[in-house]
């Protein structure tokens, strides 16, 4: 038997073995030390290295969006809040079976099943198939106890007062910003601070946000109080509403302001719509009509006028003016009143709404003089109400008036104003003669509801003198008390300074003034010795038989008034009564320029800043080739987004576009579910 | 002193202290990993550890000059195992290197070793030559070696069979051969290694060696493990981030993190203090494996021996060169720390075998 071979002592074969093992032994620690070295190497002098390496691959960092402060009325009542809400996502990869979880879900989510069957079995790792879904909704999903698809709570926009002040609010994005109104527009306040979280991922790409930690009370967005009163606010919408619907009308406006600080405490329209659910309503109705909506006043101008010239002192309240008996010629054209009075004060100008009056006074105080006055009261500027969208209205320079230009301006045709411009010269009127900011927010508060930032109400400029306001409040009244035109916006216990307007509008069409084309409007102020509301009221074109604005708009001025007047706390101190008579009077007003029917102004593109209108066509469900010919038949320039067919349009069917103007025309093909209206507001 | 405290008295109990310290380590290392993956794999280890531990008893007990007989047995049933497992093997990843059994899983090459080893040091023992082997010799043992070489290659495995080729080699170097044997094979062993590259390696198996030359070139496909690797260890630092910290093997950034990659996660977890003494028990048991040698009372327990210390530095210096980004990346386990029953149970008899050397070496 052979001996061991690796012997270091021993009988058999010493010497050269022995010399093997001690190099095999040293060769082998050698290969050892060399891990040892390479160790040292990579963890100890490259580790910062590597380290470094190794935070950028799991490490990653998450930016987030805190939560949107709510929106408040006066009275802290919320507006708009936001709360979680469950989504429902989907992680497909992980999806074996599309068909068969589509199956389960296809009858409990509101999502189309060709559209869920897609997004199931796509190979994304994340996917939302439903956002915001209601809570029962997402029990049922639960229920289902699928691995593949589950539930995460999501910030969701609530306006808990749906409808109401929904154009002013505006609405906010599924991702937390502000897209219109006043979500919009104080977004910077509003919106969440953004803050990153530091979230941990695995090398599958699965991530783990760290919860807690998050300072959210801190970056929650502030919260914003208005300066609308909800209740007041409520009162105008409905009324609005009711009479818009009794009437057949196209919508309405409602603003009501408090004369001395210049406080919205209402911004009432028609058509309204719900932000909660924006995308059901038509783009068109997203906008805020009381500042974007310009309109030619009509005789709501006249007291303005009538202002001027006594605060020109170039006529008494009591000065006596000829009328003609109801028929003069002026400027080439002939003017008619209704109401054929042979003498009449200048307060009875405002009280029958004389065209004849208003035209004597206009030629007396000149075009210049007019002009200064209307700049004065805020004709012409804005507001600076702080809402995006704001229109100036048009007023041009006075040297551009014609002699028959200086009759028509004169009761309210040839310029155009927005429903808060005239709402704020009343509010001159009301006050004393001071010219207010409108005010629509009050402050900025924070989580705990103290006051981060407060807005002041503003005084800008003095218009006229308080003897002249005085004097035109007593002109007003006249114009409720019996024999005048605005009978109907009276308040039970209360003296109603307010004027009719009754405005002929142009038809986009024939560019003409249109007899079946009609806004009607009331603007007036209540108590009338002691104002704490200023009302206006425009509502357009009505269908009914007798289409004035004491027919019309001052109805809606009286319920408003007499709803709101308690709110405030005044109480009923005089001893007018709502409609003390059915004596059949004659409540027609003027109507305008019947001889002008077709006014040059609007040809010239002076008031409308474009040479013509035209009347958008309704394109839906069109293909693209029958768009293009309509478009070229039309001569409008179409932007179009998308393939398939037309599902949406901007400005909308009905809509006036300017020659100039871009319809934005969006196709799409049948099934799909993308967001339409988002692709609008976006294409804005 | 009687002949069965005579015995226990030759227990290598340094040996089996070794064994369990780094049982212990690696079934605290694998805790790391599979609570992060939501697996029990670190159980599952613990408990192919019990059995191993029992396996080297076994291998123990019985005389080694009885498993001197029985080795060409051995080696004959390995040889069809081999054979087997490229016909009826279970394809993972494109290679066929395991049989089957319906409850588990298992992996002839890890045989292959035990069975050269010992077919190797019977082989010696049998026909001794003083004066040298000569080229004649060699073809016996290159035919002992080369067979299962080339069966595992066809798996393919090329970890296993360069494994196969060291621990041969190691053993081989041992005994004495004529000059003339000597320059012939390593003439023969450059004029073919060429031929090797071109003919027998395979694309990928090339990509692994040349991705240790230019890691960054590939970052997704050979380069990741190697890149990811790298990564792990080197955030690992002096200390390391602590048990069950580690972000980039428990992560899941590295795959195979509980198999071939398990050193990549201790060393992240438990850094270059920790990857240390985890290297300095292998190389105790494998001073412990060449002091057997030296003690045991013939060839052939010498040749087991060296056999085994070499199986053990062999496994030790392919996986950690592949963790550590000197050695290409080939699925080569570490020792009783990486998961696998084949693997767990072959060392575990492994270090039987130095045991029952040990317990039936010459008294001096």
């Amino acid at each position: 038997m052979a001996g061991n071979v690796f012997r270091r002592r021993g009988p058999v074969e010493p010497g050269a073995r022995k010399g093997r093992m001690l190099v095999v032994s040293i060769l082998m620690a050698g290969l050892f030390l060399g891990l040892i070295v390479r160790s040292w190497w990579l963890q100890v002098e490259r580790h910062g290295h590597f380290a470094d390496r190794s935070a950028r691959q799991h490490r990653t960092t998450v930016t987030l969006r805190a939560p949107r402060g709510p929106v408040f009325d006066r009275e802290r009542t919320l507006l708009a809040e936001t709360a979680m809400w469950p989504s429902v996502y989907a992680v497909p990869r992980a999806i074996e079976n599309p068909a068969e979880v589509t199956a389960k879900l296809k009858d409990i989510l509101p999502v189309d099943e060709e559209v869920l069957a897609r997004r199931l079995s796509s190979d994304k790792a994340f996917v939302w198939l439903a956002r915001h879904v209601r809570p029962d909704v997402a029990e049922k999903v639960e229920a289902l106890g699928l691995t593949t698809v589950a539930i995460r709570p999501e910030p969701r926009r609530l306006y808990p007062r749906r409808n109401l002040a929904g154009a002013l609010l505006g609405f906010a994005g599924i991702e937390g910003s502000g897209l219109e109104g006043v979500e919009r527009d104080l977004d910077r306040y509003l919106q969440g601070r953004e803050y990153t979280v530091e979230a941990l991922r695995d090398g599958a790409g699965r991530f783990a946000l760290p919860t807690g930690g998050v300072p959210m009370e801190r970056l929650t967005g502030y919260g914003v109080v208005l300066t609308i009163d909800a209740r007041i606010q409520q009162v105008a919408e409905d009324s609005l509403r009711n009479q818009v619907r009794e009437m057949q009308a196209k919508g309405g406006v409602v603003v009501v302001m408090d004369p001395h600080n210049g406080d919205i405490l209402a911004l009432a329209q028609t058509p309204d719509f719900d932000p909660n659910a924006f995308r059901q309503a038509a783009a068109d109705d997203w906008r805020n009509r009381a500042i974007t909506d310009t309109l030619e006043p009509g005789s709501t101008m006249k007291p303005i006028l009538i202002s001027a010239a006594l605060d020109l002192n170039k006529t008494r309240p009591d000065s006596v003016w000829n009328g003609y008996k109801g028929r003069m010629r002026v400027a080439g054209f002939t003017l008619t009143d209704t109401h054929a009075e042979d003498k009449l004060t200048t307060l009875e100008i405002i009280k029958y709404s004389s065209n004849i009056g208003t035209v004597q006074v206009a030629q007396r105080i000149g075009r210049e003089a007019y002009h200064r006055y209307l700049r004065a009261f805020g004709f012409g500027e804005l507001s600076g109400l702080g809402v995006r969208g704001e229109q100036v209205g048009t007023l041009r320079p006075a040297q551009t008036w014609r002699p028959s230009e200086l009759a028509t301006m004169s009761y309210g045709y040839g310029l155009s104003v927005t429903p808060i411009q005239m709402a704020r010269a009343y509010a001159v009127i009301a006050n004393g003669g001071n010219l207010v900011q409108p005010r629509l927010v009050q402050s900025v508060v924070d989580g705990q509801g103290k006051v981060v930032e407060a807005f002041k109400p503003r005084v800008l400029r003095r218009v006229v003198r308080a003897d002249v306001t005085q004097a035109v409040t007593e002109g007003l009244v006249m114009v409720t008390e019996n024999g005048g035109t605005g009978r109907r916006a009276r308040v039970p216990g209360h003296a109603v300074a307010g004027k009719t307007g009754t405005a002929y509008k142009v038809n986009p069409l024939t560019r003409k003034y249109d007899h079946d084309m009609i806004r009607t409007s009331f603007a007036g102020f209540v108590p009338a010795r002691d104002p704490r509301l200023v009302i206006y009221v425009a509502i357009d074109e009505p269908q009914n038989e007798k289409r004035y604005g004491g027919v019309v708009a001052a109805p809606v001025f009286s319920e408003v008034a007499r709803e709101a007047l308690p709110y405030l706390g005044v109480e009923a101190t005089e001893a007018y009564t709502a409609d003390d008579s059915f004596e059949e009077i004659d409540e027609r007003e003027h109507l305008g320029p019947e001889a002008q029917a077709r006014p040059w102004w609007f040809e010239a593109g002076l008031l409308t800043g474009a040479p013509s209108h035209m009347v958008v066509p309704d394109l839906n469900g069109l293909p693209l080739a029958d768009v293009v010919r309509r478009a070229a038949e039309l001569k409008v320039r179409v932007q179009v987004q998308g393939a398939g067919l037309v599902v949406a349009q901007r400005p909308s069917p009905g809509a006036l576009l300017p020659a100039d103007g871009v319809l934005t025309v969006v196709f799409d093909r049948p099934g799909t579910d993308d967001d339409h209206a988002a692709t609008l507001a976006g294409a804005q | 002193m009687t002949r069965a405290a005579a015995a226990v008295g030759r227990i290598d109990w340094p040996i089996i202290g070794l064994v369990v310290a780094l049982g212990a380590i690696s079934v605290v290392n694998l805790h790391s990993t599979s609570v992060a993956a939501g697996s029990e794999v670190y159980l599952r280890h613990l408990y192919w550890l019990l059995l191993g531990l029992g396996v080297m008893a076994g291998v123990a007990a019985v005389d080694y000059r009885n498993l001197q007989r029985m080795a060409p047995v051995f080696y004959g049933g390995v040889v069809v195992l081999l054979a087997l497992v490229l016909v009826v093997g279970k394809e993972v990843n494109g290679s066929r290197r395991w049989l089957d059994l319906g409850f588990v899983g298992f992996q002839p090459s890890e045989l292959a070793k035990l069975a050269v080893i010992l077919t190797l040091a019977s082989w010696f023992q049998r026909y001794p030559r003083p004066a040298g082997y000569g080229l004649r010799d060699l073809l016996p043992v290159g035919a002992l070696l080369g067979v299962p070489m080339f069966l595992v290659l066809q798996e393919p495995d090329l970890g296993h069979t360069l494994m196969l080729l060291f621990i041969g080699g190691s053993m081989l170097a041992f005994e004495k051969f004529e000059r003339r044997a000597m320059v012939t094979v390593l003439l023969a062993s450059l004029a073919a290694a060429p031929v090797l590259w071109k003919f027998v390696l395979r694309d990928y198996q090339k990509d692994r060696i040349l991705t240790l030359v230019d890691a960054e070139a590939d970052t997704h496909g050979a380069g990741w493990h190697a890149r990811q690797s790298r990564v792990a260890v080197g955030s690992g630092g002096v200390l390391g981030k602590g048990h069950g910290d580690g972000t980039q093997v428990a992560g899941g950034f590295l795959p195979e993190n509980h198999t071939d990659f398990v050193f990549a996660n201790l060393a992240e977890e438990h850094g270059f203090v920790g990857g240390a003494v985890v290297l300095s028990l292998y190389l105790l048991i494998i001073l412990g494996a060449l002091r057997s040698a030296s003690l045991a009372r013939d060839k052939f327990g010498g040749h087991v021996a060296v056999g085994v210390g070499a199986l053990v530095f062999w496994h030790v210096i392919m996986n950690m060169g592949m963790v550590l980004n000197v050695l290409p990346v080939t699925g080569v386990t570490l020792p009783l720390m990486s998961y696998g029953g084949t693997s767990v149970l072959t060392v575990m008899a492994a270090m039987g075998l130095l045991l029952n050397i040990n317990l039936r070496r010459t008294v001096f």
